[in-house]
């Protein structure tokens, strides 16, 4: 039972890392801290239109 | 029937998107405060009028992308007639942009925004005289109430605009202040000013906070003052409540429940999950409250003055009061603070900017000064994290200069900023931007923090052969590896060196990778690691070095993959200089 929980655990964290080392890479920021004066924000807003 | 383009053009925030979604029927947003958007809009008028929407200038001798945008289209564009509006309200400002327009001669049609506004401020405007004085059409409106903008239609659609064309012997030339002396003595002839000429309370607060010798010192004590609110007042007592009362509960607890289960798993669970997720979680409660005090600055109306103030200093870096707002959003996180260099003038501020923005200290530093600050500055944490932010900006300064005169050697160019009406925040707005933020951080805690504390536990207790003693780990080898580089800063283990390379994932990280290396015990065990001098060399190193990997793709995104290695370079450099300055003095004064 601990070696299956532990395995959810770590392939949870690895499939986290990966994602978010990914995002990174990528120049996108995960701070939060997003308000309109946030560039990174209106340009998510402007793509998100754009695809709708 | 041939086609009628009309550029509509004029300060930003006077209502210009609202009267071209009145004209045009659409329905755009755009905003103007250190935004990317640098670009126009185009919609129309029964298919034989196009207006076109440009970007919100002050001037047109600054030289800034949204200035280029609009100067070509207005030379190159087949523009027959300008739609410029303006500020009823504030004309003195807006009609020098005006004046600039006459130079492409071109009819104009003058807009007068926000006439409600004028009246309630007592102020009188004979439209006929301001239209014969300027030689332009002038039509009155309040584009937020939809008055008056049928005219606008009525005149475009008409054509009958190039009747006052040009009437007028005044031309727009070099000198500035000759420029602003016309606008005053139109401005004396067909307005007349009936409200109440003493001081508004803003304009009250604006003489004490803007003053040339009490600006700089009010700036720095209401900074201290969220700052001491931040780790003595509210946040730091909320931080140890919380983690006496939950965490400790929260160990205790699950130690009861795993004491049957076997060592090693009891450990991934207390030691590495627990740990280093509850040890960033514990400063929610700062975090949260220094995001209060800045919603609260910035909701009030103070940023924008202190933006103002700063361009004195900024001007002395080589750089103008407009890149104090990349710098300013570099304290909530460097990746839009880069970004937003974009709105600067020339490449050469865009790059400095740039360079500078990661000094400023992003809020995910915060934990890791709030725990060496707690456990070795006890009684003053709100001086050390305060020096901290103090010397981030101190060290753009001198970086600001030194590249000026090296690499970035530039021309001076103006700055224009709005400063918005004072007003007492509302309390569900400060609540609900500082809780928007709080959940980014609580987010963060439950995703990034929580696998890097997963994959730090395994890199920690595990090598080639199995699981071994945290000093043979893999993570030991990697640490071990890079320790002698700091020993001379004062923190040459390995436990302290593999987080400053964790942190490049967060920089919150670093503190979740000591909460899995060193235990639950963290506090205790770090007295035994580190002097005080020590720890404070290793907050220096953690501001100035390289702040995540974010920050470096985004580098790469915006300026190529020089301007990347050169960024990451110098940073380092910084950091072990100063650190090793900081270390070395501070062991001559205090040791």
């Amino acid at each position: 039972m601990e070696v299956i929980i532990t395995i959810g655990i770590v392939l949870l964290a690895v499939f986290i890392f990966y994602k978010s080392a990914k995002k990174k890479t990528t120049g996108d920021c995960d701070c939060g801290s997003c308000t309109s004066h946030c560039p990174l924000y209106e340009e998510r807003k402007a793509n998100k239109s754009v695809k709708k | 029937m041939e086609m009628i383009t009309a550029a509509l053009l004029g300060n930003p925030n006077v209502g210009k998107t609202t009267l071209f979604n009145y004209l045009t029927g659409s329905n755009q947003y755009v905003g103007n405060w250190a935004g990317v958007t640098v670009e126009r809009k185009e919609g129309f008028i029964e298919d034989r009028i196009k207006i076109v929407d440009l970007p919100g200038i002050y001037a047109m001798d600054t030289y800034s992308n949204e200035e280029k945008v609009s100067k070509e289209f207005l030379e190159k564009g087949g523009v027959d007639v300008i739609v410029n509006i303006v500020d009823a309200s504030s004309l003195s400002r807006n009609l020098y942009l005006t004046l600039q327009l006459k130079q492409f001669n071109k009819p104009i049609v003058l807009v007068l925004n926000m006439i409600d506004v004028a009246k309630t401020k007592g102020m009188k405007i004979d439209y006929q005289k301001l239209s014969k004085k300027l030689g332009v059409t002038v039509i009155p409106i309040s584009a937020s109430k939809g008055i008056g903008i049928e005219e606008v239609k009525k005149l475009l659609k008409s054509g009958n605009f190039f009747s006052l064309y040009n009437e007028n012997d005044y031309q727009y030339v070099e000198d500035e202040k000759e420029n602003y002396k016309y606008i005053e003595e139109v401005l004396a002839e067909s307005m007349i000013y009936e409200g109440d000429k003493r001081a508004t309370i803003g304009e009250r607060i604006d003489s004490i906070v803007l003053n040339k010798f009490l600006a700089y010192p009010l700036f720095v004590f209401i900074l201290y003052i969220i700052f001491k609110f931040t780790f003595s007042w509210v946040g730091q007592p909320l931080s140890d409540a919380m983690d006496s009362v939950i965490i400790t509960k929260i160990v205790s607890l699950l130690d009861i429940l795993l004491q049957n289960s076997s060592s090693w798993f009891r450990s991934l669970i207390i030691d590495g999950i627990v740990a280093g997720v509850g040890s960033v979680l514990v400063f929610l409660p700062i975090i949260l409250t220094l995001f209060l005090g800045i919603s609260f600055l910035e909701d009030s109306g103070y940023m924008a003055r202190a933006a103002f103030i700063m361009d004195r200093i900024m001007r002395k870096m080589g750089l103008s009061g407009k890149a104090f707002i990349p710098l300013i959003i570099g304290f909530g996180c460097s990746v839009p603070g880069i970004m937003s260099a974009r709105t600067l003038e020339s490449d050469k501020d865009r790059k400095l900017t740039a360079l500078l923005v990661p000094l400023m200290s992003c809020n995910a530093r915060l934990p890791v000064y709030a725990l060496f600050a707690t456990v070795f500055f006890p009684g003053n944490e709100t001086f050390i994290t305060f020096s901290l932010y103090l010397l981030g900006i101190g060290m753009a300064f001198l970086i600001g200069i030194l590249f000026k005169n090296t690499i970035f050697r530039k021309d001076e160019e103006p700055f224009i900023i709005e400063l918005p009406e004072y007003k007492l925040p509302e309390f569900k707005s400060l609540i609900r931007s500082t809780w928007e933020k709080g959940k980014g951080f609580l987010k963060k805690a439950g995703t990034i923090i929580f696998a890097m504390s997963v994959i730090i536990w395994f890199l920690s207790n595990f090598n080639f052969s199995g699981m071994v003693d945290m000093g043979n780990s893999f993570l030991a080898y990697i640490g071990g590896a890079m320790a002698p580089i700091f020993k001379p800063l004062g923190f040459g283990t390995w436990q302290s060196s593999v987080a400053l390379l964790t942190g490049l994932m967060a920089k919150e990280v670093v503190v979740s990778t000591m909460g899995v290396v060193y235990g639950v015990e963290l506090q205790k065990i770090l007295l035994q690691h580190f002097t005080s001098i020590a720890a404070y060399s290793y907050l220096v190193f953690i501001l100035l070095y390289t702040p995540c990997i974010s920050v470096v793709a985004v580098m790469r995104k915006e300026f190529g993959n020089r301007m990347m290695i050169f960024s990451v370079l110098y940073q380092l450099f910084l950091a072990w200089v100063v650190s090793f300055i900081v270390y070395n003095i501070g062991n001559l004064v205090f040791g």
